[in-house]
């Protein structure tokens, strides 16, 4: 039987608020910027998913599977096996290139060439009905010329019309192509989809980018698995068939890991909400002692308290997590970009980038903002049915009872702390349980806030005596005096001061660890390689005219391509003519100096990205299998080396290895250590003339190339760092609430003070020295849970979501900084309240219960 | 609704050490009457007035208010009791403070699901009666303590209670602003035939009662000539 009436609770506890709207109103807006968080980022990974089907999804079509070479090419004439010989009645040869046009400000873009009688089956492209007069259907008009068919829709809106020119550019090269017609679609996502493609004949592409007789892959429609056997058996060594659901799955689970990351910093800034939301809670419920009391006293039980607080915040999440919602599908928006940007530089490109908002999005975000807020408040309004009727409660009891379970809170905070670290230790998958072990090592932390600000005062009493006012005295023990109120301020300071320390000193970490693989693998004042990206290899006279040049004292040269592997998708494959680079290993089946030897007898290093992504597990007898041109080919892994280079890692081979194996020769780029009187812009050009009548080079500085690649891997962190400050915002919003609460109850001891004789400037300075000091308190607590989240995220969540493993590099300077903000915090958000307090009138305040 | 201590013994605890403010204490405060408990301060009268409101339990003994054995109830039990049979006045008013007078007179009656119009009713009448209906929709801070004090006599009776617990009730007003809130509570108590258990400190308020106990060194005992201890 409910034996409450909730109305007239409800209607008290909204009164209430009404009459703290600054501090409801913050309630709200941390609970709305931790929903938003959650919706913003869940927005860019559905986009990068819709936007990775549209932009494959055209190309792919109706296709069941691909005949793909291991080198990325295969000979045309195997299209005509199947279609002659075996009869493959679904079968359509394509050429898949991708490229940047100009007169689309550069876009990138995705150059299909399709054979037109093949394709109906499966691709469903069409004209735009404008298109020229002279050839109305798609066959013909690809056929009658060497010019590509466009979006009507991206022709539109940059102004293009039949017959104009387009710029393809593939690294320096540039093709022009005339514009031959356009293509439309009925369909509004397929219109996207479009966008993202240049269409044309096979043989047009071929000559564009000197193909010869190779296309990329063959696309088939087989219904029957006898089928499937059928073509397996015909075809050549260093081709594969593949369904091409299992790899277009491959391809788009290239970036799980990284978007598994980004879910969990946005959980972060959800948990500080949660965070924000207990602590606000918490101190209401201390603050309303009296008010509940009172309550109890004349009739309201336990549980009808306990629904009191519950329904309070429900009803604020509610608003909050709506709110949260609008906010997230804004910022989501502007997510979007810079996730799809990381993506693509990273793991597969997107031609098309298309903002997604699905409902699932909206319910996951209200969900996590409602569910938060019930978690955050169960434990407060279960402390809030626990206060006794007023007859009984005393403010000093309840001080008197914190600093009695101090120790006991300690020892729970510490069971919590260890059991978070196993959690961390001890294999487990999925971001759920990793953000559980933050959750417990920051519930621990606040749980120890207590006697941790006991011990912290007395030291700070001891340190300041020989200097210390009366008023900084009674500062530090007014802390302890409303440990109740100032420890939830404290624990909020701490955990807020703790993520910004754990998340800056994972950044710094990383990017000094990037900067020290850049220094030590990708060195050299000057970097070459072929800008035409149909041609890699460098012309060998030219690389002999280079590397002799007279100023030039070492030189790394090698060989970079990509081979398609059954067993490990696509693979960076790399091989050194000379080296200098310093490898990091992390193991090696054979002492270091013997692994030019390793490599000579036909053995592959591997990176540890590599390695982890392809469950490589150091041994005696470590191998790994890859597609090479004579079939499937098991190499003996020699080493397994650090490194940060994108996407699925990569391996290097012995050029005599890639050779055989792949069919690849020469040198596609070079690294010039220079004298150190040479000068880099000089050089640089004396190689720009020189190679005038080659193929063309991308020619770049050091410096430059440093600056480049530390530019992608810092746009990796772009989402983090927003996070890194809207969890700081949500945070900071309870810290002022927190602060506002605590000065604003004690505005009749105040009044007492001024009435004693305490001038106003006094009072001011005895609050802004405890929110000084409590911050204080607060920054140097959040030092050791401040690093042990910076474990945390780079030795179990980077790894887990990039496979990069880096060292933890302490900054002192950006700790201390760290303490002093959470220092300046507090100030900050006392400064108002702290003056009004000075200012108050004392006969009103002395009224104030 | 007679209420009967028996045997009642009560301690607090403060910093590990056990203080004992009665031992094996009888008493009984018969149905419709006005009984008044004085004493020095902090000897544990307000602690009693706990116990016979079920706001405490002892550590031993019996407490019956009529039929119904208080201390063999839960929490929750004693809490709805206590709404529906008693009513509480405070030294320090314990007005809510977001409430206006009318809505901190119903709060009892609409915790207890009771008809709202009903309680409306009985509110507005004894608003009338204590001269402060003119003031309903205002909000306490804009009160005077004796005015505050009224509105929390109202408040423990328009619920028609049986029983009204007092404690200190003039204790943080005048003396004449006091003893206008006494003679209010006393006339309002039997008219109503009510049972009334005061604290107070009030010379006055010896004169109304039925009986007055003494909180002596641990011990309650009757005055002479008014009323009897068990």
């Amino acid at each position: 039987m409910i034996s409450m009436a909730p109305g007239i609770l409800i209607k008290i506890t909204l009164k209430y608020s009404r009459h703290h709207r600054a501090r409801t109103l913050l309630l709200i807006l941390g609970i709305a910027l931790g929903v938003s968080g959650v919706v913003a980022i869940d927005i860019a990974k559905t986009s990068v998913s819709k936007s990775f089907e549209l932009s494959t999804g055209l190309v792919t079509g109706k296709a069941t599977h691909r005949i793909v070479g291991t080198t990325l090419s295969l000979d045309q004439s195997l299209f005509t096996t199947l279609k002659v010989s075996l009869g493959i009645k679904h079968c359509a040869p394509v050429i898949s290139q991708y490229t940047h046009v100009e007169e689309l400000k550069g876009k990138q873009m995705q150059l299909l060439g399709i054979d037109p009688f093949s394709e109906s089956a499966f691709r469903s492209l069409s004209l735009a009905p404008d298109s020229s007069a002279k050839a109305p259907n798609l066959a013909e008009t690809l056929m009658s010329g060497s010019g590509v068919l466009l979006s009507q829709t991206l022709a539109r809106d940059n102004g293009l019309i039949a017959g104009d020119i387009l710029t393809l550019v593939f690294g320096k090269k540039q093709v022009p192509v005339p514009i031959a017609g356009f293509l439309h679609s009925g369909e509004a996502l397929e219109t996207v989809a479009l966008t993202g493609v240049l269409v044309a004949d096979i043989a047009t592409v071929q000559e564009l980018l000197g193909m010869g007789d190779q296309i990329s892959h063959i696309d088939l429609i087989l219904e029957s698995e006898q089928a499937v056997k059928t073509i397996k058996a015909i075809l050549p060594k260093g081709t594969t068939l593949v369904p091409t659901a299992q790899n277009s799955q491959a391809v788009r689970n290239l970036s799980n890991a990284f978007e598994t990351s980004l879910t969990a910093f946005s959980m972060l800034a959800l948990f500080m909400g949660m965070f924000l939301i207990y602590n606000t809670v918490s101190f209401s419920v201390t603050q309303r002692q009296r008010l509940t009391g009172t309550l109890r006293s004349l009739g309201a039980t336990q549980r009808d308290i306990f629904l009191m607080v519950t329904l309070e915040v429900i009803i604020y999440g509610i608003v909050g997590s709506l709110l949260g919602i609008l906010s997230g599908v804004l910022l989501g928006m502007a997510a979007v970009h810079a996730v799809c940007a990381t993506v693509s530089d990273m793991y597969f490109v997107l031609t098309v980038n298309q903002t997604h908002i699905a409902w699932p999005t909206l319910v996951k975000g209200f969900s996590a903002g409602m569910v938060s807020c019930l978690a955050a408040t169960l434990f407060p309004a279960l402390t809030a049915s626990h206060i006794p009727p007023v007859t009984l409660s005393r403010r000093s009891a309840s001080e008197t009872r914190l600093q009695g379970m101090a120790l006991g809170l300690t020892v729970c905070g510490m069971a919590l702390l260890i059991l978070s670290f196993l959690l961390f230790v001890f294999p487990h998958t999925g971001p759920a349980l990793d953000f559980l072990g933050i959750f417990m090592m920051f519930t621990g932390a606040a749980f120890m806030v207590p006697l941790l600000t006991r011990g912290m005062t007395r030291l700070l009493l001891y340190a300041t005596a020989p200097l210390s006012s009366l008023l900084t005295r009674m500062a530090l023990k007014n802390i302890v005096r409303s440990l109740s109120r100032t420890s939830v301020l404290i624990a909020s300071l701490m955990v807020v001061t703790s993520v910004y320390m754990g998340i800056d000193t994972m950044t710094a970490s990383f990017r000094q660890s990037v900067v020290n693989w850049v220094d030590g693998n990708i060195g050299g004042d000057i970097h070459v390689r072929s800008a035409d990206k149909t041609l890699p290899a460098i012309d060998p006279l030219l690389v002999n005219r280079i590397t002799t040049l007279p100023g030039v004292e070492k030189v790394s040269a090698y060989s970079m391509h990509t081979i398609l592997s059954e067993h490990t998708g696509e693979t960076h494959i790399f091989a050194y003519q000379s080296d200098q680079s310093q490898k990091e290993w992390v193991w090696t089946a054979q002492p270091p100096d013997t692994m030019d030897a390793q490599l000579a007898k036909g053995a592959i290093e591997v990176s540890e990205i590599f390695a982890a992504r392809h469950d490589i597990v150091p041994g005696p007898d470590t191998q790994i299998t890859l597609n090479t041109l004579q079939g499937a080919h098991t190499f003996e892994v020699a080493g397994i080396f650090r490194d940060f280079f994108m996407g699925g890692g990569r391996i290097i081979v012995h050029p005599q290895t890639l050779k055989i194996h792949w069919g690849y020769e020469g040198i596609t780029s070079l690294q010039l250590f220079l004298k150190s009187d040479q000068d880099v812009d000089k050089t640089i050009e004396r190689i720009q003339t020189m190679a005038r009548f080659f193929a063309p080079l991308e020619i770049r500085s050091g410096k430059v190339l440093k600056q480049s690649i530390l530019r992608v891997f810092d746009n990796t962190f772009i989402i983090t760092t927003a996070l890194q400050f809207l969890t700081a915002i949500v945070a900071l919003t309870g810290i002022i609430n927190a602060v506002m609460a605590l000065l604003l109850e004690r505005t009749r001891e105040m009044a007492i003070l001024r009435s004693c004789g305490a001038e106003s400037v006094q009072v001011t300075k005895l609050l802004l020295l405890e929110c000084g000091y409590a911050g204080l308190i607060a920054g140097i607590c959040a030092l050791p849970f401040g690093l042990f989240l910076s474990w945390v995220l780079i030795d179990v969540i980077n790894k887990k979501s990039f496979g990069w493993i880096y060292d933890m590099v302490l900054q002192p300077g950006g700790l201390l900084l760290a303490v002093i903000m959470a220092l300046i915090a507090a100030v900050t958000a006392g400064i108002l309240p702290a003056i009004k307090a000075g200012k108050n009138d004392i006969p009103t305040a002395l009224r104030m219960e | 609704m007679d209420i009967h201590f028996s045997k009642v013994t009560k301690s607090y605890n403060e910093s590990g050490t056990r203080h004992l403010i009665f031992e094996h204490l009888d008493a009984l405060f018969p149905s419709q009457t006005v009984s008044v408990i004085v004493g020095k301060s902090g000897v544990g009268k307000s602690s009693l007035l706990n116990l016979a409101g079920g706001i405490d339990t002892p550590d031993d003994g019996s407490i019956k208010i009529g039929d119904t054995r208080l201390t063999h109830m839960t929490d929750r039990a004693r809490t709805i009791f206590r709404r529906k049979h008693m009513g509480i006045i405070f030294q320090f008013f314990n007005l809510i403070p977001v409430l206006t007078v009318l809505e901190n007179v119903c709060l009892i009656a609409e915790l207890d699901n009771a008809s709202p119009k009903e309680a409306q009713n009985n509110a507005l009448s004894l608003l009338d009666h204590v001269g402060l209906y003119h003031r309903k929709d205002t909000y306490p801070d804009t009160l005077s303590g004796g005015e505050q004090q009224r509105v929390a006599i109202v408040r423990a009776l328009v619920h028609n209670p049986e029983v009204i617990l007092a404690d200190e009730p003039t204790g943080n007003l005048d003396m004449a602003t006091g003893k206008t809130v006494l003679e209010l509570i006393v006339n309002l108590v039997k008219e109503r035939k009510k049972t009334l258990i005061m604290v107070t400190h009030s010379p006055e308020a010896v004169g109304f009662a039925d009986q007055v106990f003494t909180f002596e060194d641990k011990k309650l005992s009757l005055s002479p000539g008014k009323g009897f201890l068990t």
